[in-house]
């Protein structure tokens, strides 16, 4: 699959990722290795956008938490816009970051309890060099991600956790970031502020030219946002390939499982509303 | 200023306990200069006299007053747990940030030095320093903080540890903040309240251990007097100069009772699931 | 259970080592010369070098230091006090008995109290006797050993005379019959066992009453409750188990505590303990002493923390077999 791509137009690519986790125990027992992802590979061209789909405990955050340079891979390579990431020093990996931004699933704890939205997007507008008045664009911001600029003084706390998570992104926008790596973007809210959310992440993904890197364990929402779906489990993909062609026919009785899971018919009966 | 008024109103612990505080460091400061006596005057003319008019304490076997040795042993006693305080609590921050930052050998070298020395009997090693003749005040706020840091050491790198692991510093370091604005501006703020905590209860066990040091007479040395210096003054004869004692006692309880009521409230308002229980 | 116990011994190890080896260096570093103590200082520098001789006080401290490491270890000889030329160990195995007598007392009188009260504070919490309680501790919790023992001395042995001032015993106990002897000793005790027991009794109780309080409200005793399990059963069995946790765990903490507690308690009552020992010793310059003593005193501590760690993992089943963190 990665054959016809050129190098030119791949953002991230990743190859034969191997994530092993040791579990250090106590004196006397023996220590514990969990295989967490076990020889994964991928590529993700410019504007387009892949989900992992599978369930908890499958390896796909930390393919996530790997790319973002958080955790170190035991095996493998994981390069951005050409540069292999675990091979930075600190000084370059730091100017790389802003452009892989992050939208965790708990976007409640990703904001600094102590700050306001102002200093949390400021503060990530600082680190650019911008011709823009600082609060002109924070309200350019939060108006992108469809908030209101009256928000800009609440603390979190203060804030619910649709807000929260628009806060996230637009904190993520303010780096002009190329790729976002959104964990579980629709999972825990209803159904119509889902589909709004969905459609935010679209329009968004045009006018910024951003590419996703969508990691969830339910298919139903992030059909609507990916062009490609990967299938994860137990730390490997057991099948790929272009969303519709994979929801339609599925060949593995653990995607059909998925799928059955993830009600489908119930999201296409909102969207015909 | 205001803020700081409205958060003491708003838990009783903390209110109580800064008004008793508030008095007696008031008390201290400005005693000494509306007293018509000096901490150190002697006049044995007036030696041992139980309180009156002219002395509402008493004085001492020195005739030396008593209300005004206490006032200047407030200054001393507070001075010395305060200072101590800071230097142990500065240097327990620093230590529990390297080791919670650099890992590795180093963190687990300084992590056993805390566990070491957290199993020192603390009054015994402090008793015996200054016994052997180090026994001037700058030394003994030095040997109180050398033996006092561990607990906010252990405490930043484990609150550290945990703080580094939620999302809002993921988040920091995803946007490619410096690792110096990481630590000072997203993860000490945080931790700071437990700090506080913490420091203000460590202020009331150095005054206790300060006193006890002074009440066995290796601790402030005359002409310098702490609440211990006078107390044990008293202790010869308890109920012929009962006021001697009793009286610096009760000061020693007060502000240790302050202390630790601004510790309790301070953690009641940091910890709401703790309210309900003390 | 065995490989709990023996980690705990090798981990003790360095704190032995390095608490030794640092009261060594403190004692031997300090300024001023034992061995000046006993000459008039007109006296020539000759009679000075003799007597730093006989101690071994003119050799390089390294040596010093092996000399008597070495002793320790093969023959268990901590050196002669340097004033009535007895060996430590059996000044300091005589001075031992009231120490542990003492602390012994006051913990079981702390737990005893502590126990009683919180659970009595907690079932009635918020109502007046709770607030009586809970004040009286506030206060024993923050009074000072020194205080509370001068106030007990004052009031009750000299102005109403009821219980003796000071030392473990009677001089006419050796008289007496063996119900005699035991209420001689509770008598020289009592006062002691109070100031020491009584901070520490507070301590216990805030653990026990905010424990228990927790603990009675917890779903699964509203369930026990709900099954008709009897109330005085849920109290006793369920809540104080739990709120039992974390004093166990604070023996590590509590040990020396009360080591350090009976210092000023046997300074205030005259109790020829371990204590006052090192408080004579220190002033007195009496090296080899002050070095018994605190090497005694490191062992109980280590001791005392390994016993609080192996009781935890007996009764919390959570952690058997497994290391407690941060200890």
């Amino acid at each position: 699959m990665q054959a016809g791509t050129t190098a030119s137009k791949t953002l991230l690519q990743i190859q034969d990722l191997r994530i092993v986790y040791q579990q250090k125990n106590t004196f006397f027992t023996a220590d514990q290795t969990v295989h967490a992802v076990n020889g994964v590979s991928f590529s993700i061209r410019q504007g387009e956008s892949f989900a992992i789909v599978g369930r908890s405990g499958c390896g796909k955050t930390s393919i996530a938490m790997s790319a973002l340079g958080f955790v170190k891979p035991s095996a493998g390579a994981i390069s951005f816009m050409g540069e292999n990431i675990w091979q930075l020093n600190r000084k370059d990996l730091r100017q790389l970051r802003p452009l892989i931004q992050p939208v965790f699933q708990d976007y409640g704890n990703s904001l600094n309890p102590r700050m306001t939205v102002n200093k949390i997007i400021t503060e990530a507008l600082r680190t650019q060099p911008n011709d823009r008045t600082q609060s002109d664009a924070v309200i350019q911001l939060l108006d992108s991600v469809g908030l209101d600029s009256g928000i800009r003084l609440r603390f979190p706390h203060q804030l619910s956790g649709g807000q929260k998570q628009r806060i996230n992104i637009a904190r993520a926008l303010a780096l002009n970031p190329k790729l976002l790596i959104l964990d579980e973007p629709v999972s825990s809210q209803d159904l119509s502020a889902g589909v709004k959310l969905i459609e935010l992440l679209n329009s968004l993904k045009q006018t910024y030219e951003l590419s996703y890197l969508l990691i969830s364990h339910n298919l139903s929402t992030v059909r609507l946002l990916s062009d490609r779906i990967a299938i994860m489990k137990d730390g490997v993909f057991i099948e790929r390939g272009p969303a519709e062609t994979l929801l339609q026919h599925p060949s593995d009785n653990y995607t059909k499982e998925l799928i059955d899971a993830s009600n489908l018919t119930n999201l296409s009966k909102t969207e015909q509303a | 200023m205001k803020r700081i008024v409205n958060i003491i109103c708003s838990d009783k612990s903390l209110y109580a306990g800064s008004i008793l505080i508030g008095i007696i460091i008031i008390f201290s400061l400005t005693g000494p200069l509306l007293s018509p006596y000096n901490y150190s005057s002697q006049n044995l003319s007036e030696a041992l006299q139980s309180p009156s008019i002219s002395h509402p304490l008493g004085t001492d076997y020195y005739g030396r007053d008593v209300l005004a040795r206490i006032m200047h042993g407030g200054q001393i006693t507070l001075g010395i747990a305060l200072l101590a305080t800071t230097i142990a609590v500065l240097t327990g921050i620093i230590i529990g940030l390297i080791s919670a930052f650099v890992g590795g050998w180093l963190d687990r070298i300084l992590m056993r030095l805390v566990d070491i020395m957290l199993g020192f009997p603390k009054l015994f090693i402090i008793l015996l320093v200054i016994g052997m003749g180090y026994s001037s005040i700058g030394l003994i706020i030095l040997f109180l903080a050398i033996f006092s840091w561990m607990e906010i050491a252990r405490i930043v790198r484990s609150e550290v540890l945990v703080i580094r692991e939620q999302l809002y510093i993921k988040s920091a370091e995803a946007i490619g903040l410096r690792r110096r604005r990481i630590i000072f501006i997203h993860i000490l703020p945080n931790v700071m309240g437990t700090i506080i905590v913490s420091s203000v209860l460590l202020i009331s066990t150095l005054i206790l251990i300060e006193s006890s040091i002074s009440f066995l007479g290796l601790g402030v040395q005359p002409p310098n007097a702490s609440w211990g210096t006078i107390l044990t003054e008293g202790r010869i004869d308890p109920i012929g100069t009962w006021w001697i004692s009793v009286f610096s006692g009760i000061f020693i309880i007060a502000a240790i009772i302050g202390f630790n009521l601004i510790g309790d409230g301070l953690r009641n308002i940091l910890d709401p699931k703790f309210t309900e229980n003390t | 259970m065995i490989s709990i116990i023996l980690k705990r011994a090798l981990d003790s190890v360095p704190t032995i080592i390095i608490g030794i080896t640092l009261t060594f260096l403190i004692v031997h570093l300090a300024p001023g010369d034992p061995g000046i103590r006993f000459l008039d200082p007109s006296q020539p520098t000759e009679i000075q070098q003799v007597i730093q001789k006989r101690f071994g006080l003119n050799e390089p401290l390294h040596v010093q230091y092996w000399n008597w490491v070495k002793r320790i270890l093969f023959h268990f000889d901590f050196g002669n006090s340097f004033y009535n030329g007895k060996p430590s160990s059996e000044v300091l195995r005589s001075a031992l008995l009231p120490t542990i007598l003492l602390a012994s007392c006051a913990l079981i009188f702390a737990l005893i109290t502590g126990i009683l009260l919180g659970i009595l504070a907690a079932t009635r919490s918020n109502t007046f006797t709770d607030r009586t309680i809970t004040m009286t501790m506030m206060f024993f919790f923050s009074t000072p050993a020194f205080w509370l023992g001068i106030m007990f001395l004052g009031v009750f042995s000299i102005q109403l005379g009821w219980l003796p001032s000071s030392h473990l015993t009677s001089l006419y106990h050796d008289q007496l019959n063996t119900i005699g002897r035991f209420t001689d000793y509770i008598q020289h005790l009592l006062l002691p066992v109070l100031t020491l027991g009584l901070p520490l009794a507070a301590t216990f109780f805030r653990y026990i009453r905010s424990g228990v309080i927790e603990a009675l409200r917890s779903d699964y005793i509203l369930g026990a409750r709900a099954r008709g399990i009897g109330y005085k059963k849920i109290l006793f069995q369920y809540c104080l188990k739990n709120s039992l946790l974390p004093i166990i765990s604070l023996l590590g903490v509590i040990i020396p505590a009360l080591l350090s507690g009976a210092v000023i308690v046997e300074v205030i009552f005259s109790l020829p303990g371990m204590g006052r020992t090192m408080v004579t010793a220190v002033f007195g310059r009496d090296y080899p002493i002050i070095l018994a003593a605190g090497t005694l005193a490191f062992f109980a501590v280590v001791a005392g923390n390994m016993i609080a760690d192996i009781t935890y993992s007996i009764i919390d089943p959570r952690i058997r077999y497994q290391t407690r963190k941060n200890s």
